[in-house]
């Protein structure tokens, strides 16, 4: 069905000469207005090429689109969809492959008996633009398959009568004209469609026209070459990865450091829980702070500096897609907050004491990635890691109002620096 | 390899393969449409007037959901059926976005930042007048240009000549004939044409959007809207156009933009469903490029008043239209 209304070739080339006439029973006839229906009897070797041709541009469709029906298979069982849809569209994908092959394999059957009529019916078989049409002499066989003809690209047989009718009379209908695919927006021309003619279009056409059978086919090759693009990235197994490191970096964009002050500012307003000496005649104290977080602080007896530190906990694995969610929920907030987690991630380095854990989030498909983020805020200065190594990190959760902004940033406070460790890697997309 | 051909390859895939199990689908429905529905069905249980069939197309998608890519497929064989082309316009406009699918992803999306009923309210209400007006305007191009704005395979078939029309006995006898072989192969045949017909141009639209994608930086049009809020909805809905989401997905991706004004979210979830590089691409399958430009134009002015109007709404009643 490919070709009804790319395929004009056959129709055009013979068409100039004659007259146009509307054939009144040609809409029940083919069901299809927007063709040319010519039917030229005696024109073998017109009629030789067209048949050929008609049947390479159905043999092409049925191939091209079972090979996107087999590619759709092949990557959802490959798990080549991983990097490209989020999970709840693989199954799609699958019954849509499957689909097209079921499609395709229809198609085929009533190809290859397209062709055994063919056989059956030699000279008899004619093209019109793109329908197949068996001319059968023999009133008996006219009703085994009449009325074969939806795009047209079924058997045709039309009574003694019909005929008689269709050798006096052109069926010109308007039709696609072949516009190049890089192009779209070119005009695509009728032909003297009784009704709504269209008379620049059909100068544009004419000149189209002398290109013949070489240009249609080139279109019909220029949309082949189109559909074969992606069907290629597949046996290239390509894309075979998520976005780079580059692409990665810009979705995170300019990330701003906290400071070092962090912990200070969030300790301001924290009321004691427990309060001992040690043995050294320093004051230790547990702290909370109305952000639930927990501290120690030691006072030396000889009254320097307060030293703060967290306190660790076992913690729990959470996600990103969590944490970023309650940062705009205050109830969620109050009852995240002093919470130990444990999160996984890629590393991105701020400052020596300040990081940026993050993983990807897709919605539907890759196109709609958006990196989720945790700011990690660590007590001494951290070495060894690199961007987008995978990091497993533990600390207590805080949300931090952005500077300058209405928004809260998912914060999380390590107590040890032994609380951040190089882990496995992970999937890139926390679904 | 180089990673920005990579990266390339990457959005082209994820926006072809995202979208192809619909088209299938669309495909599918265009073909058994085209073989079952008898012609002029629609207008008959349409409203007689042009604004309530105007209004039940916008409303559509309530009834049956479907997504931008597998709406082009359908509607050009419900053109050839007879389905007025405000009606369809209304339905290519508003069905991406009314439709309980989106609804739910909307609602869900901006859950969290507490403006959920607001955005799905608003959206909805935004897609919904934008579509109506537009049909509005291309019925009455319509009048004045007829079927010339559209491509040969959408016209639709002059009313009488149909296939259940008695005026010719052999082609209503042939209608009860037809074997079931026969009608699974037209129903194949459509819908094989149909599929590999807007794929090309999918494919096409795909290669163009994630060209775009390569150069723009969601970051940056999010960092203009504290400066320039008008500037920010004309940038976001650039974006969206540019972006080529699915409706489905587009909430979450508007919802990323933590800090941008509500008009700027609005601007982008009401533009992207009706114009984006991809769906026009597939538009040249139905429409002519005079259409297109009338429906580009109608839209993209239309949404931007709108949520520019939205916007002043917002400042003059001091809603931060941030989430909380």
């Amino acid at each position: 069905m490919i070709s009804c209304d790319d395929w004009p070739v056959f129709s055009e080339r013979q068409q100039s000469a004659q007259t146009q006439l509307q054939h009144p029973g040609v809409y029940t006839m083919t069901d299809m207005p927007d063709h040319t229906h010519e039917h030229h009897h005696g024109h073998h070797h017109h009629e030789g090429e067209a048949i050929s041709a008609y049947f390479t541009e159905q043999l092409l469709t049925i191939l091209v689109a079972g090979l996107f029906g087999f590619v759709a298979i092949q990557m959802y069982r490959g798990g080549m969809l991983n990097n490209l849809l989020a999970p709840q569209f693989h199954t799609w994908v699958l019954a849509g492959g499957i689909a097209i092959m079921c499609l395709v394999i229809l198609r085929a059957v009533a190809i290859w008996y397209e062709a055994g009529l063919l056989q059956a019916h030699a000279g008899h078989v004619h093209i019109h633009d793109g329908h197949l049409h068996v001319h059968s002499h023999d009133h008996h066989h006219h009703h085994d398959h009449d009325h074969d003809h939806g795009c047209g690209d079924h058997p045709h047989t039309h009574s003694n009568k019909q005929r008689e009718a269709e050798t006096e009379q052109i069926h010109a209908h308007e039709q696609a004209a072949p516009s190049p695919p890089a192009a779209p927006e070119a005009p695509i021309s009728q032909h003297g469609h009784a009704g709504h003619h269209n008379e620049t279009d059909s100068e544009e056409e004419d000149e189209e026209v002398d290109h013949g059978h070489s240009h249609d086919l080139s279109w019909v090759m220029a949309r082949l070459l189109v559909l074969i693009f992606p069907v290629s990235l597949y046996f290239l197994g390509l894309p075979n990865a998520t976005y780079s490191k580059e692409r990665q970096l810009r979705m995170l964009g300019q990330e701003s450091s906290l400071g070092a002050e962090l912990l200070q500012e969030l300790a301001k307003d924290a009321e004691i829980v427990e309060e001992k000496t040690l043995e050294d005649g320093s004051l230790q104290r547990t702290l909370k702070t109305k952000t639930g977080l927990r501290l120690l602080e030691t006072r030396k007896p000889d009254g320097s500096q307060p030293r703060l530190e967290l306190l660790g906990g076992e913690g729990r694995r959470m996600r990103f897609n969590d944490l970023n969610d309650a940062a705009f929920d205050e109830a969620k907030r109050q009852s995240l907050q002093g919470q130990t987690a444990i999160l996984e991630g890629r590393f991105r380095r701020l400052g020596d004491k300040e990081f940026t854990l993050f993983r990807l989030k897709m919605t539907c498909c890759a196109a709609d990635t958006v990196p989720l983020r945790v700011r990690i805020v660590v007590p001494q200065a951290l070495s060894g890691f690199q961007d987008f190594d995978w990091v497993e990190v533990k600390g207590q959760i805080q949300f931090v109002k952005v500077p300058g902004q209405e928004r809260y940033l998912p914060v999380i406070m390590v107590a040890d620096i032994t609380d951040v460790r190089k882990t496995e890697p992970k999937g890139e997309y926390e679904l | 390899m180089d990673p920005t051909l990579l990266d390339f390859l990457l959005t082209f895939s994820a926006i072809l393969w995202e979208a192809m199990p619909f088209i299938v689908v669309g495909a599918v429905i265009a073909g058994v449409l085209e073989e079952f529905l008898p012609q002029q069905f629609i207008t008959r249980i349409l409203p007689p007037r042009l604004l309530p069939s105007v209004m039940v197309g916008a409303g559509l998608g309530l009834v049956f959901p479907m997504c931008e890519c597998g709406i082009v497929v359908v509607m050009r064989r419900l053109l050839r059926k007879g389905l007025p082309l405000a009606c369809c316009i209304a339905y290519l406009l508003a069905g991406p976005i009314i439709n309980l699918v989106v609804i739910f992803s909307t609602w869900f999306a901006f859950r969290d930042h507490k403006i959920g009923p607001e955005m799905v309210g608003l959206r909805c209400g935004l897609g919904f007048l934008v579509a109506v007006v537009t049909a509005l305007i291309v019925h009455w191009q319509y009048r004045l240009y007829g079927s010339d704005l559209l491509t040969p395979l959408a016209h639709p078939r002059p009313p009488g000549k149909n296939n259940l029309s008695p005026s010719t006995s052999s082609s209503s006898e042939s209608v009860g004939r037809r074997t079931l072989f026969q009608r699974l192969s037209h129903i194949s045949a459509t819908a094989l044409h149909d599929f590999v017909d807007i794929t090309v141009f999918l494919i096409l639209g795909a290669v163009l959007a994630a060209v775009a994608k390569q150069y723009i930086a969601p970051d940056e049009v999010e960092r203009l809207s504290r400066e320039a809020p008008l500037l920010v909805i004309g940038g976001m809905m650039v974006l969206a156009a540019l972006m080529c989401l699915c409706s489905e997905a587009d909430a979450f991706v508007a919802a990323s933009f933590t800090s941008l004004h509500i008009s700027g979210k609005l601007a982008f979830l009401v533009y992207g469903p009706m114009i984006d590089i991809k769906l026009m691409m597939m538009y040249t399958r139905i429409f002519r490029p005079r259409l297109i430009l009338i429906i580009f134009t109608a839209v993209t002015i239309q949404v931007f008043l709108y949520t520019a109007l939205i916007h002043l709404i917002y400042q003059l009643n001091g809603w931060t239209g941030l989430p909380g």
